[in-house]
């Protein structure tokens, strides 16, 4: 082996002990900032965790009820606010009876009866006096 | 050309040492490019585990929510005051200056407990941030902070039966009542959670009018459940007295689960498939005829009527009377087998199959005498449930096919059967619907949402032996009747006679109003459009209005 060559394999593992070197402390940096941000990860699921644990007390129906009562004075839905879609339709295409609805439909829509079951609907409908106060 | 003589040991030693550079040189180079190799392949696995984290949940149990996906148990991360004993070397300056950062703990418990002679021991739980900080800044040599689950249950009492709770344990937290036993082991995965069927909005309503009603009557208990008939789901299930999860660490003997663990003979609400099961057989008719006009006395027993009509009842007023008398020859023109088939079918005569830990055999006689067939006509001799009754009128008004209860959000159709035909459905609707006009269950009913029910109100064995004086009185009913969808009931444990009840303290005048107070104020919440005018209408179908006269004395008029 000549002393060039020698020389130039000193050099090479020179130059690759630096290169390791290098991407090791990079990696380690990267180590240390995967750490870091996994605490936080953490530390912020901890926080969400309690987040949810304070709405789920704040929004208690017991809670909501005595605030409710104490602040804004709302009022439960009623049984006559709630129609189907199909009474909507009926009072938009001018029909004077409107369908009949809930006990008065009989035994439509009963899972055990073959026919289609008539979904309810959330629509609160005004009646002529302007609605509910 | 041959090496000079004298120049030879020097360039031996030359290559000797040149030999051993190249040989360390490689060496290296090889370490290198092992650690080089390592690193680019075997690195990931060689991580600290505190780098594994990213997908660790902060805490180590599921979530129960209800069919809404409201929580009703969580876990939170607490920390806990712990102390490594051997480490402390002046227990009282410790446990002084730890008392004196932490007002709550007092000098002498801090001292008892780090006085132990253990390696570790918890000193106190639970440490809010404040006390964390104070407890840090303190500084003390073994003594520390180590964070554990707490479980905390946002409803509180409202859900304390079903949710039920846990207790600590080496491994973590581990239910020990309600679905937090239940579903111990799918809860154990923090990533997992169970969704009951329960509505809380439901269940609030239901706790609410319960405990007034309790509170009203002086019961010293009550049970309610609110159940959707066609998919079995239990919407409420409250429980009275109850209990506070976040404090209580196990329940006492009173506070058990009334609405399934108890067992007990339901009275009158019997009659109900009685009479169902009579119509079903072909064996009578609404108008069928019973003599009630003296009691009847067989078997050394005497069967009487709480408040007769001592005249002859169409089988319609046997359940709109509510006579014992009826019941009982309805019961024995049925027989024995043939009631106890439809019971069975109904599932009155096994234990109920309920995602709780805390549900009650039913007490079944063990042999059936003509004496015994004729007391379970009118809810006397077989003792279940309000579980198992709510389920079993449920699928009486549901045109006649049981769907089995749960606890679970279903997501599918349940598995169903076939007790009753449709036409004797159709009759029971309309004869529950009589008993809520006509009967004791008038205080139940609404403008909203039609009921139809029946009362039950049977006197509790003491010590062997009816106590007059100890009732439980009961309402089951199914709304809106005419399109049924829901089935509640309310019962009340040794309710008490008041002025306003005219000394009665009966199913009626109690447990019935309290039902009623329930029902106008969920059906909203569950999306159920008001009945309207004329909402009885249905009934003539099932029986036309002149008929009336041959089924109810007072129609003859």
């Amino acid at each position: 082996m000549s002393a060039r060559t020698t020389f130039f394999w000193c050099i090479g593992a020179a130059a690759m002990a630096a290169g390791l070197f290098a991407v090791s402390d990079h990696a380690r940096d990267r180590k240390d900032r995967l750490a870091e941000l996994n605490r936080l990860v953490l530390a912020e699921r901890e926080r969400i965790q309690v987040l949810r644990s304070e709405l789920a007390f704040l929004t208690q129906p017991q809670t909501l009820e005595f605030q409710n009562a104490r602040a804004l004075g709302l009022v439960p839905i009623e049984a006559d606010q709630l129609h189907r879609s199909s009474f909507l339709l009926a009072r938009l295409v001018g029909a004077s009876e409107p369908p009949r609805t809930g006990a008065r439909a009989g035994r439509d829509g009963h899972p055990n009866s073959g026919l289609p079951t008539e979904q309810p609907s959330r629509l609160s409908f005004a009646p002529e006096t302007g609605g509910r106060q | 050309m041959k090496p000079h003589r004298s120049a030879s040991p020097a360039l031996a030693l030359a290559r000797t040492r040149l030999t051993f550079g190249v040989l360390a040189f490689f060496a290296s180079l090889a370490v290198l490019t092992i650690k080089l190799v390592d690193f680019g392949m075997f690195t990931q696995d060689r991580r600290p585990p505190a780098e594994r984290t990213v997908s660790k949940h902060p805490v180590e149990r599921g979530d129960i929510v209800d069919r809404n996906g409201r929580l009703l148990a969580t876990s939170v991360v607490s920390r806990a005051l712990v102390a490594w004993p051997p480490q402390i070397d002046d227990v009282e300056a410790a446990a002084e200056r730890l008392s004196g950062a932490l007002p709550w703990l007092s000098f002498d418990e801090a001292r008892q407990r780090l006085s132990l002679k253990r390696k570790f021991v918890f000193v106190a739980r639970r440490l809010t941030p404040r006390d964390q900080k104070a407890v840090l800044g303190l500084g003390l040599p073994g003594i520390g902070l180590r964070p554990e689950d707490l479980r905390i249950y946002p409803g509180g009492r409202l859900t304390a039966h079903v949710v039920g709770r846990t207790e600590p344990s080496d491994g973590g937290p581990v239910g020990n009542a309600g679905a937090e036993q239940r579903f111990n082991t799918v809860l154990s995965d923090p990533t997992q959670s169970v969704q009951l069927s329960i509505d809380i909005r439901v269940q609030h309503v239901l706790r609410e009018e319960l405990a007034r009603a309790v509170e009203h009557f002086s019961a010293i208990g009550g049970a309610g459940l609110v159940t959707d008939i066609r998919t079995g789901e239990v919407l409420a299930m409250v429980s009275l007295p109850d209990f506070d999860p976040n404090r209580q660490a196990r329940m006492e003997e009173a506070q058990a689960n009334r609405a399934s663990l108890l067992v007990a003979e339901m009275g009158s609400t019997f009659k109900l498939l009685t009479l169902a099961t009579a119509l079903d057989r072909g064996l009578l008719r609404l108008a069928s005829r019973f003599d009630a006009s003296k009691p009847i006395r067989a078997f050394g027993h005497r069967i009487g009527d709480y408040r007769g009509q001592d005249r002859v009842l169409s089988a319609a007023e046997v359940v709109v009377h509510s006579s014992n008398i009826g019941a009982a020859r309805m019961a024995e023109r049925i027989g024995a087998e043939t009631l106890k088939t439809y019971l069975d079918g109904l599932g009155l005569l096994s234990r109920p199959v309920l995602e709780l830990p805390e549900v009650g055999h039913p007490i079944v006689p063990q042999t059936w005498r003509p004496l015994t067939t004729m007391t379970v006509g009118f809810g006397h001799g077989l003792s279940v449930s309000p579980l198992q009754t709510t389920a079993a009128i449920g699928a009486l008004a549901n045109d006649g096919v049981a769907v089995p209860v749960t606890l679970l959000r279903r997501s599918a159709p349940a598995p169903v059967r076939r007790v009753f035909s449709s036409d004797t459905s159709d009759k029971m609707r309309w004869m529950m619907r009589q008993v809520v006009l006509r009967g004791s269950g008038s205080r139940a009913d609404n403008d909203a949402y039609p009921v139809g029910g029946k009362t039950g109100t049977a006197e509790k064995v003491v010590n062997g032996r009816y106590d007059r004086r100890k009732r439980l009185s009961s309402f089951v009913g199914v709304f809106p009747i005419g399109n049924p969808r829901y089935a509640i009931f309310v019962m009340l444990d040794e309710p008490k006679a008041r002025k306003e009840t005219y000394g009665f303290a009966t199913a009626a005048w109690n447990a019935v109003p309290a039902a009623g107070a329930v029902i106008p104020r969920i059906g909203p919440m569950l999306g159920v459009p008001a009945a309207g005018p004329d909402s009885d209408a249905w009934m003539r179908q099932i029986v036309p209005d002149r008929l009336l006269a041959r089924l109810f004395k007072e129609e003859e008029a």
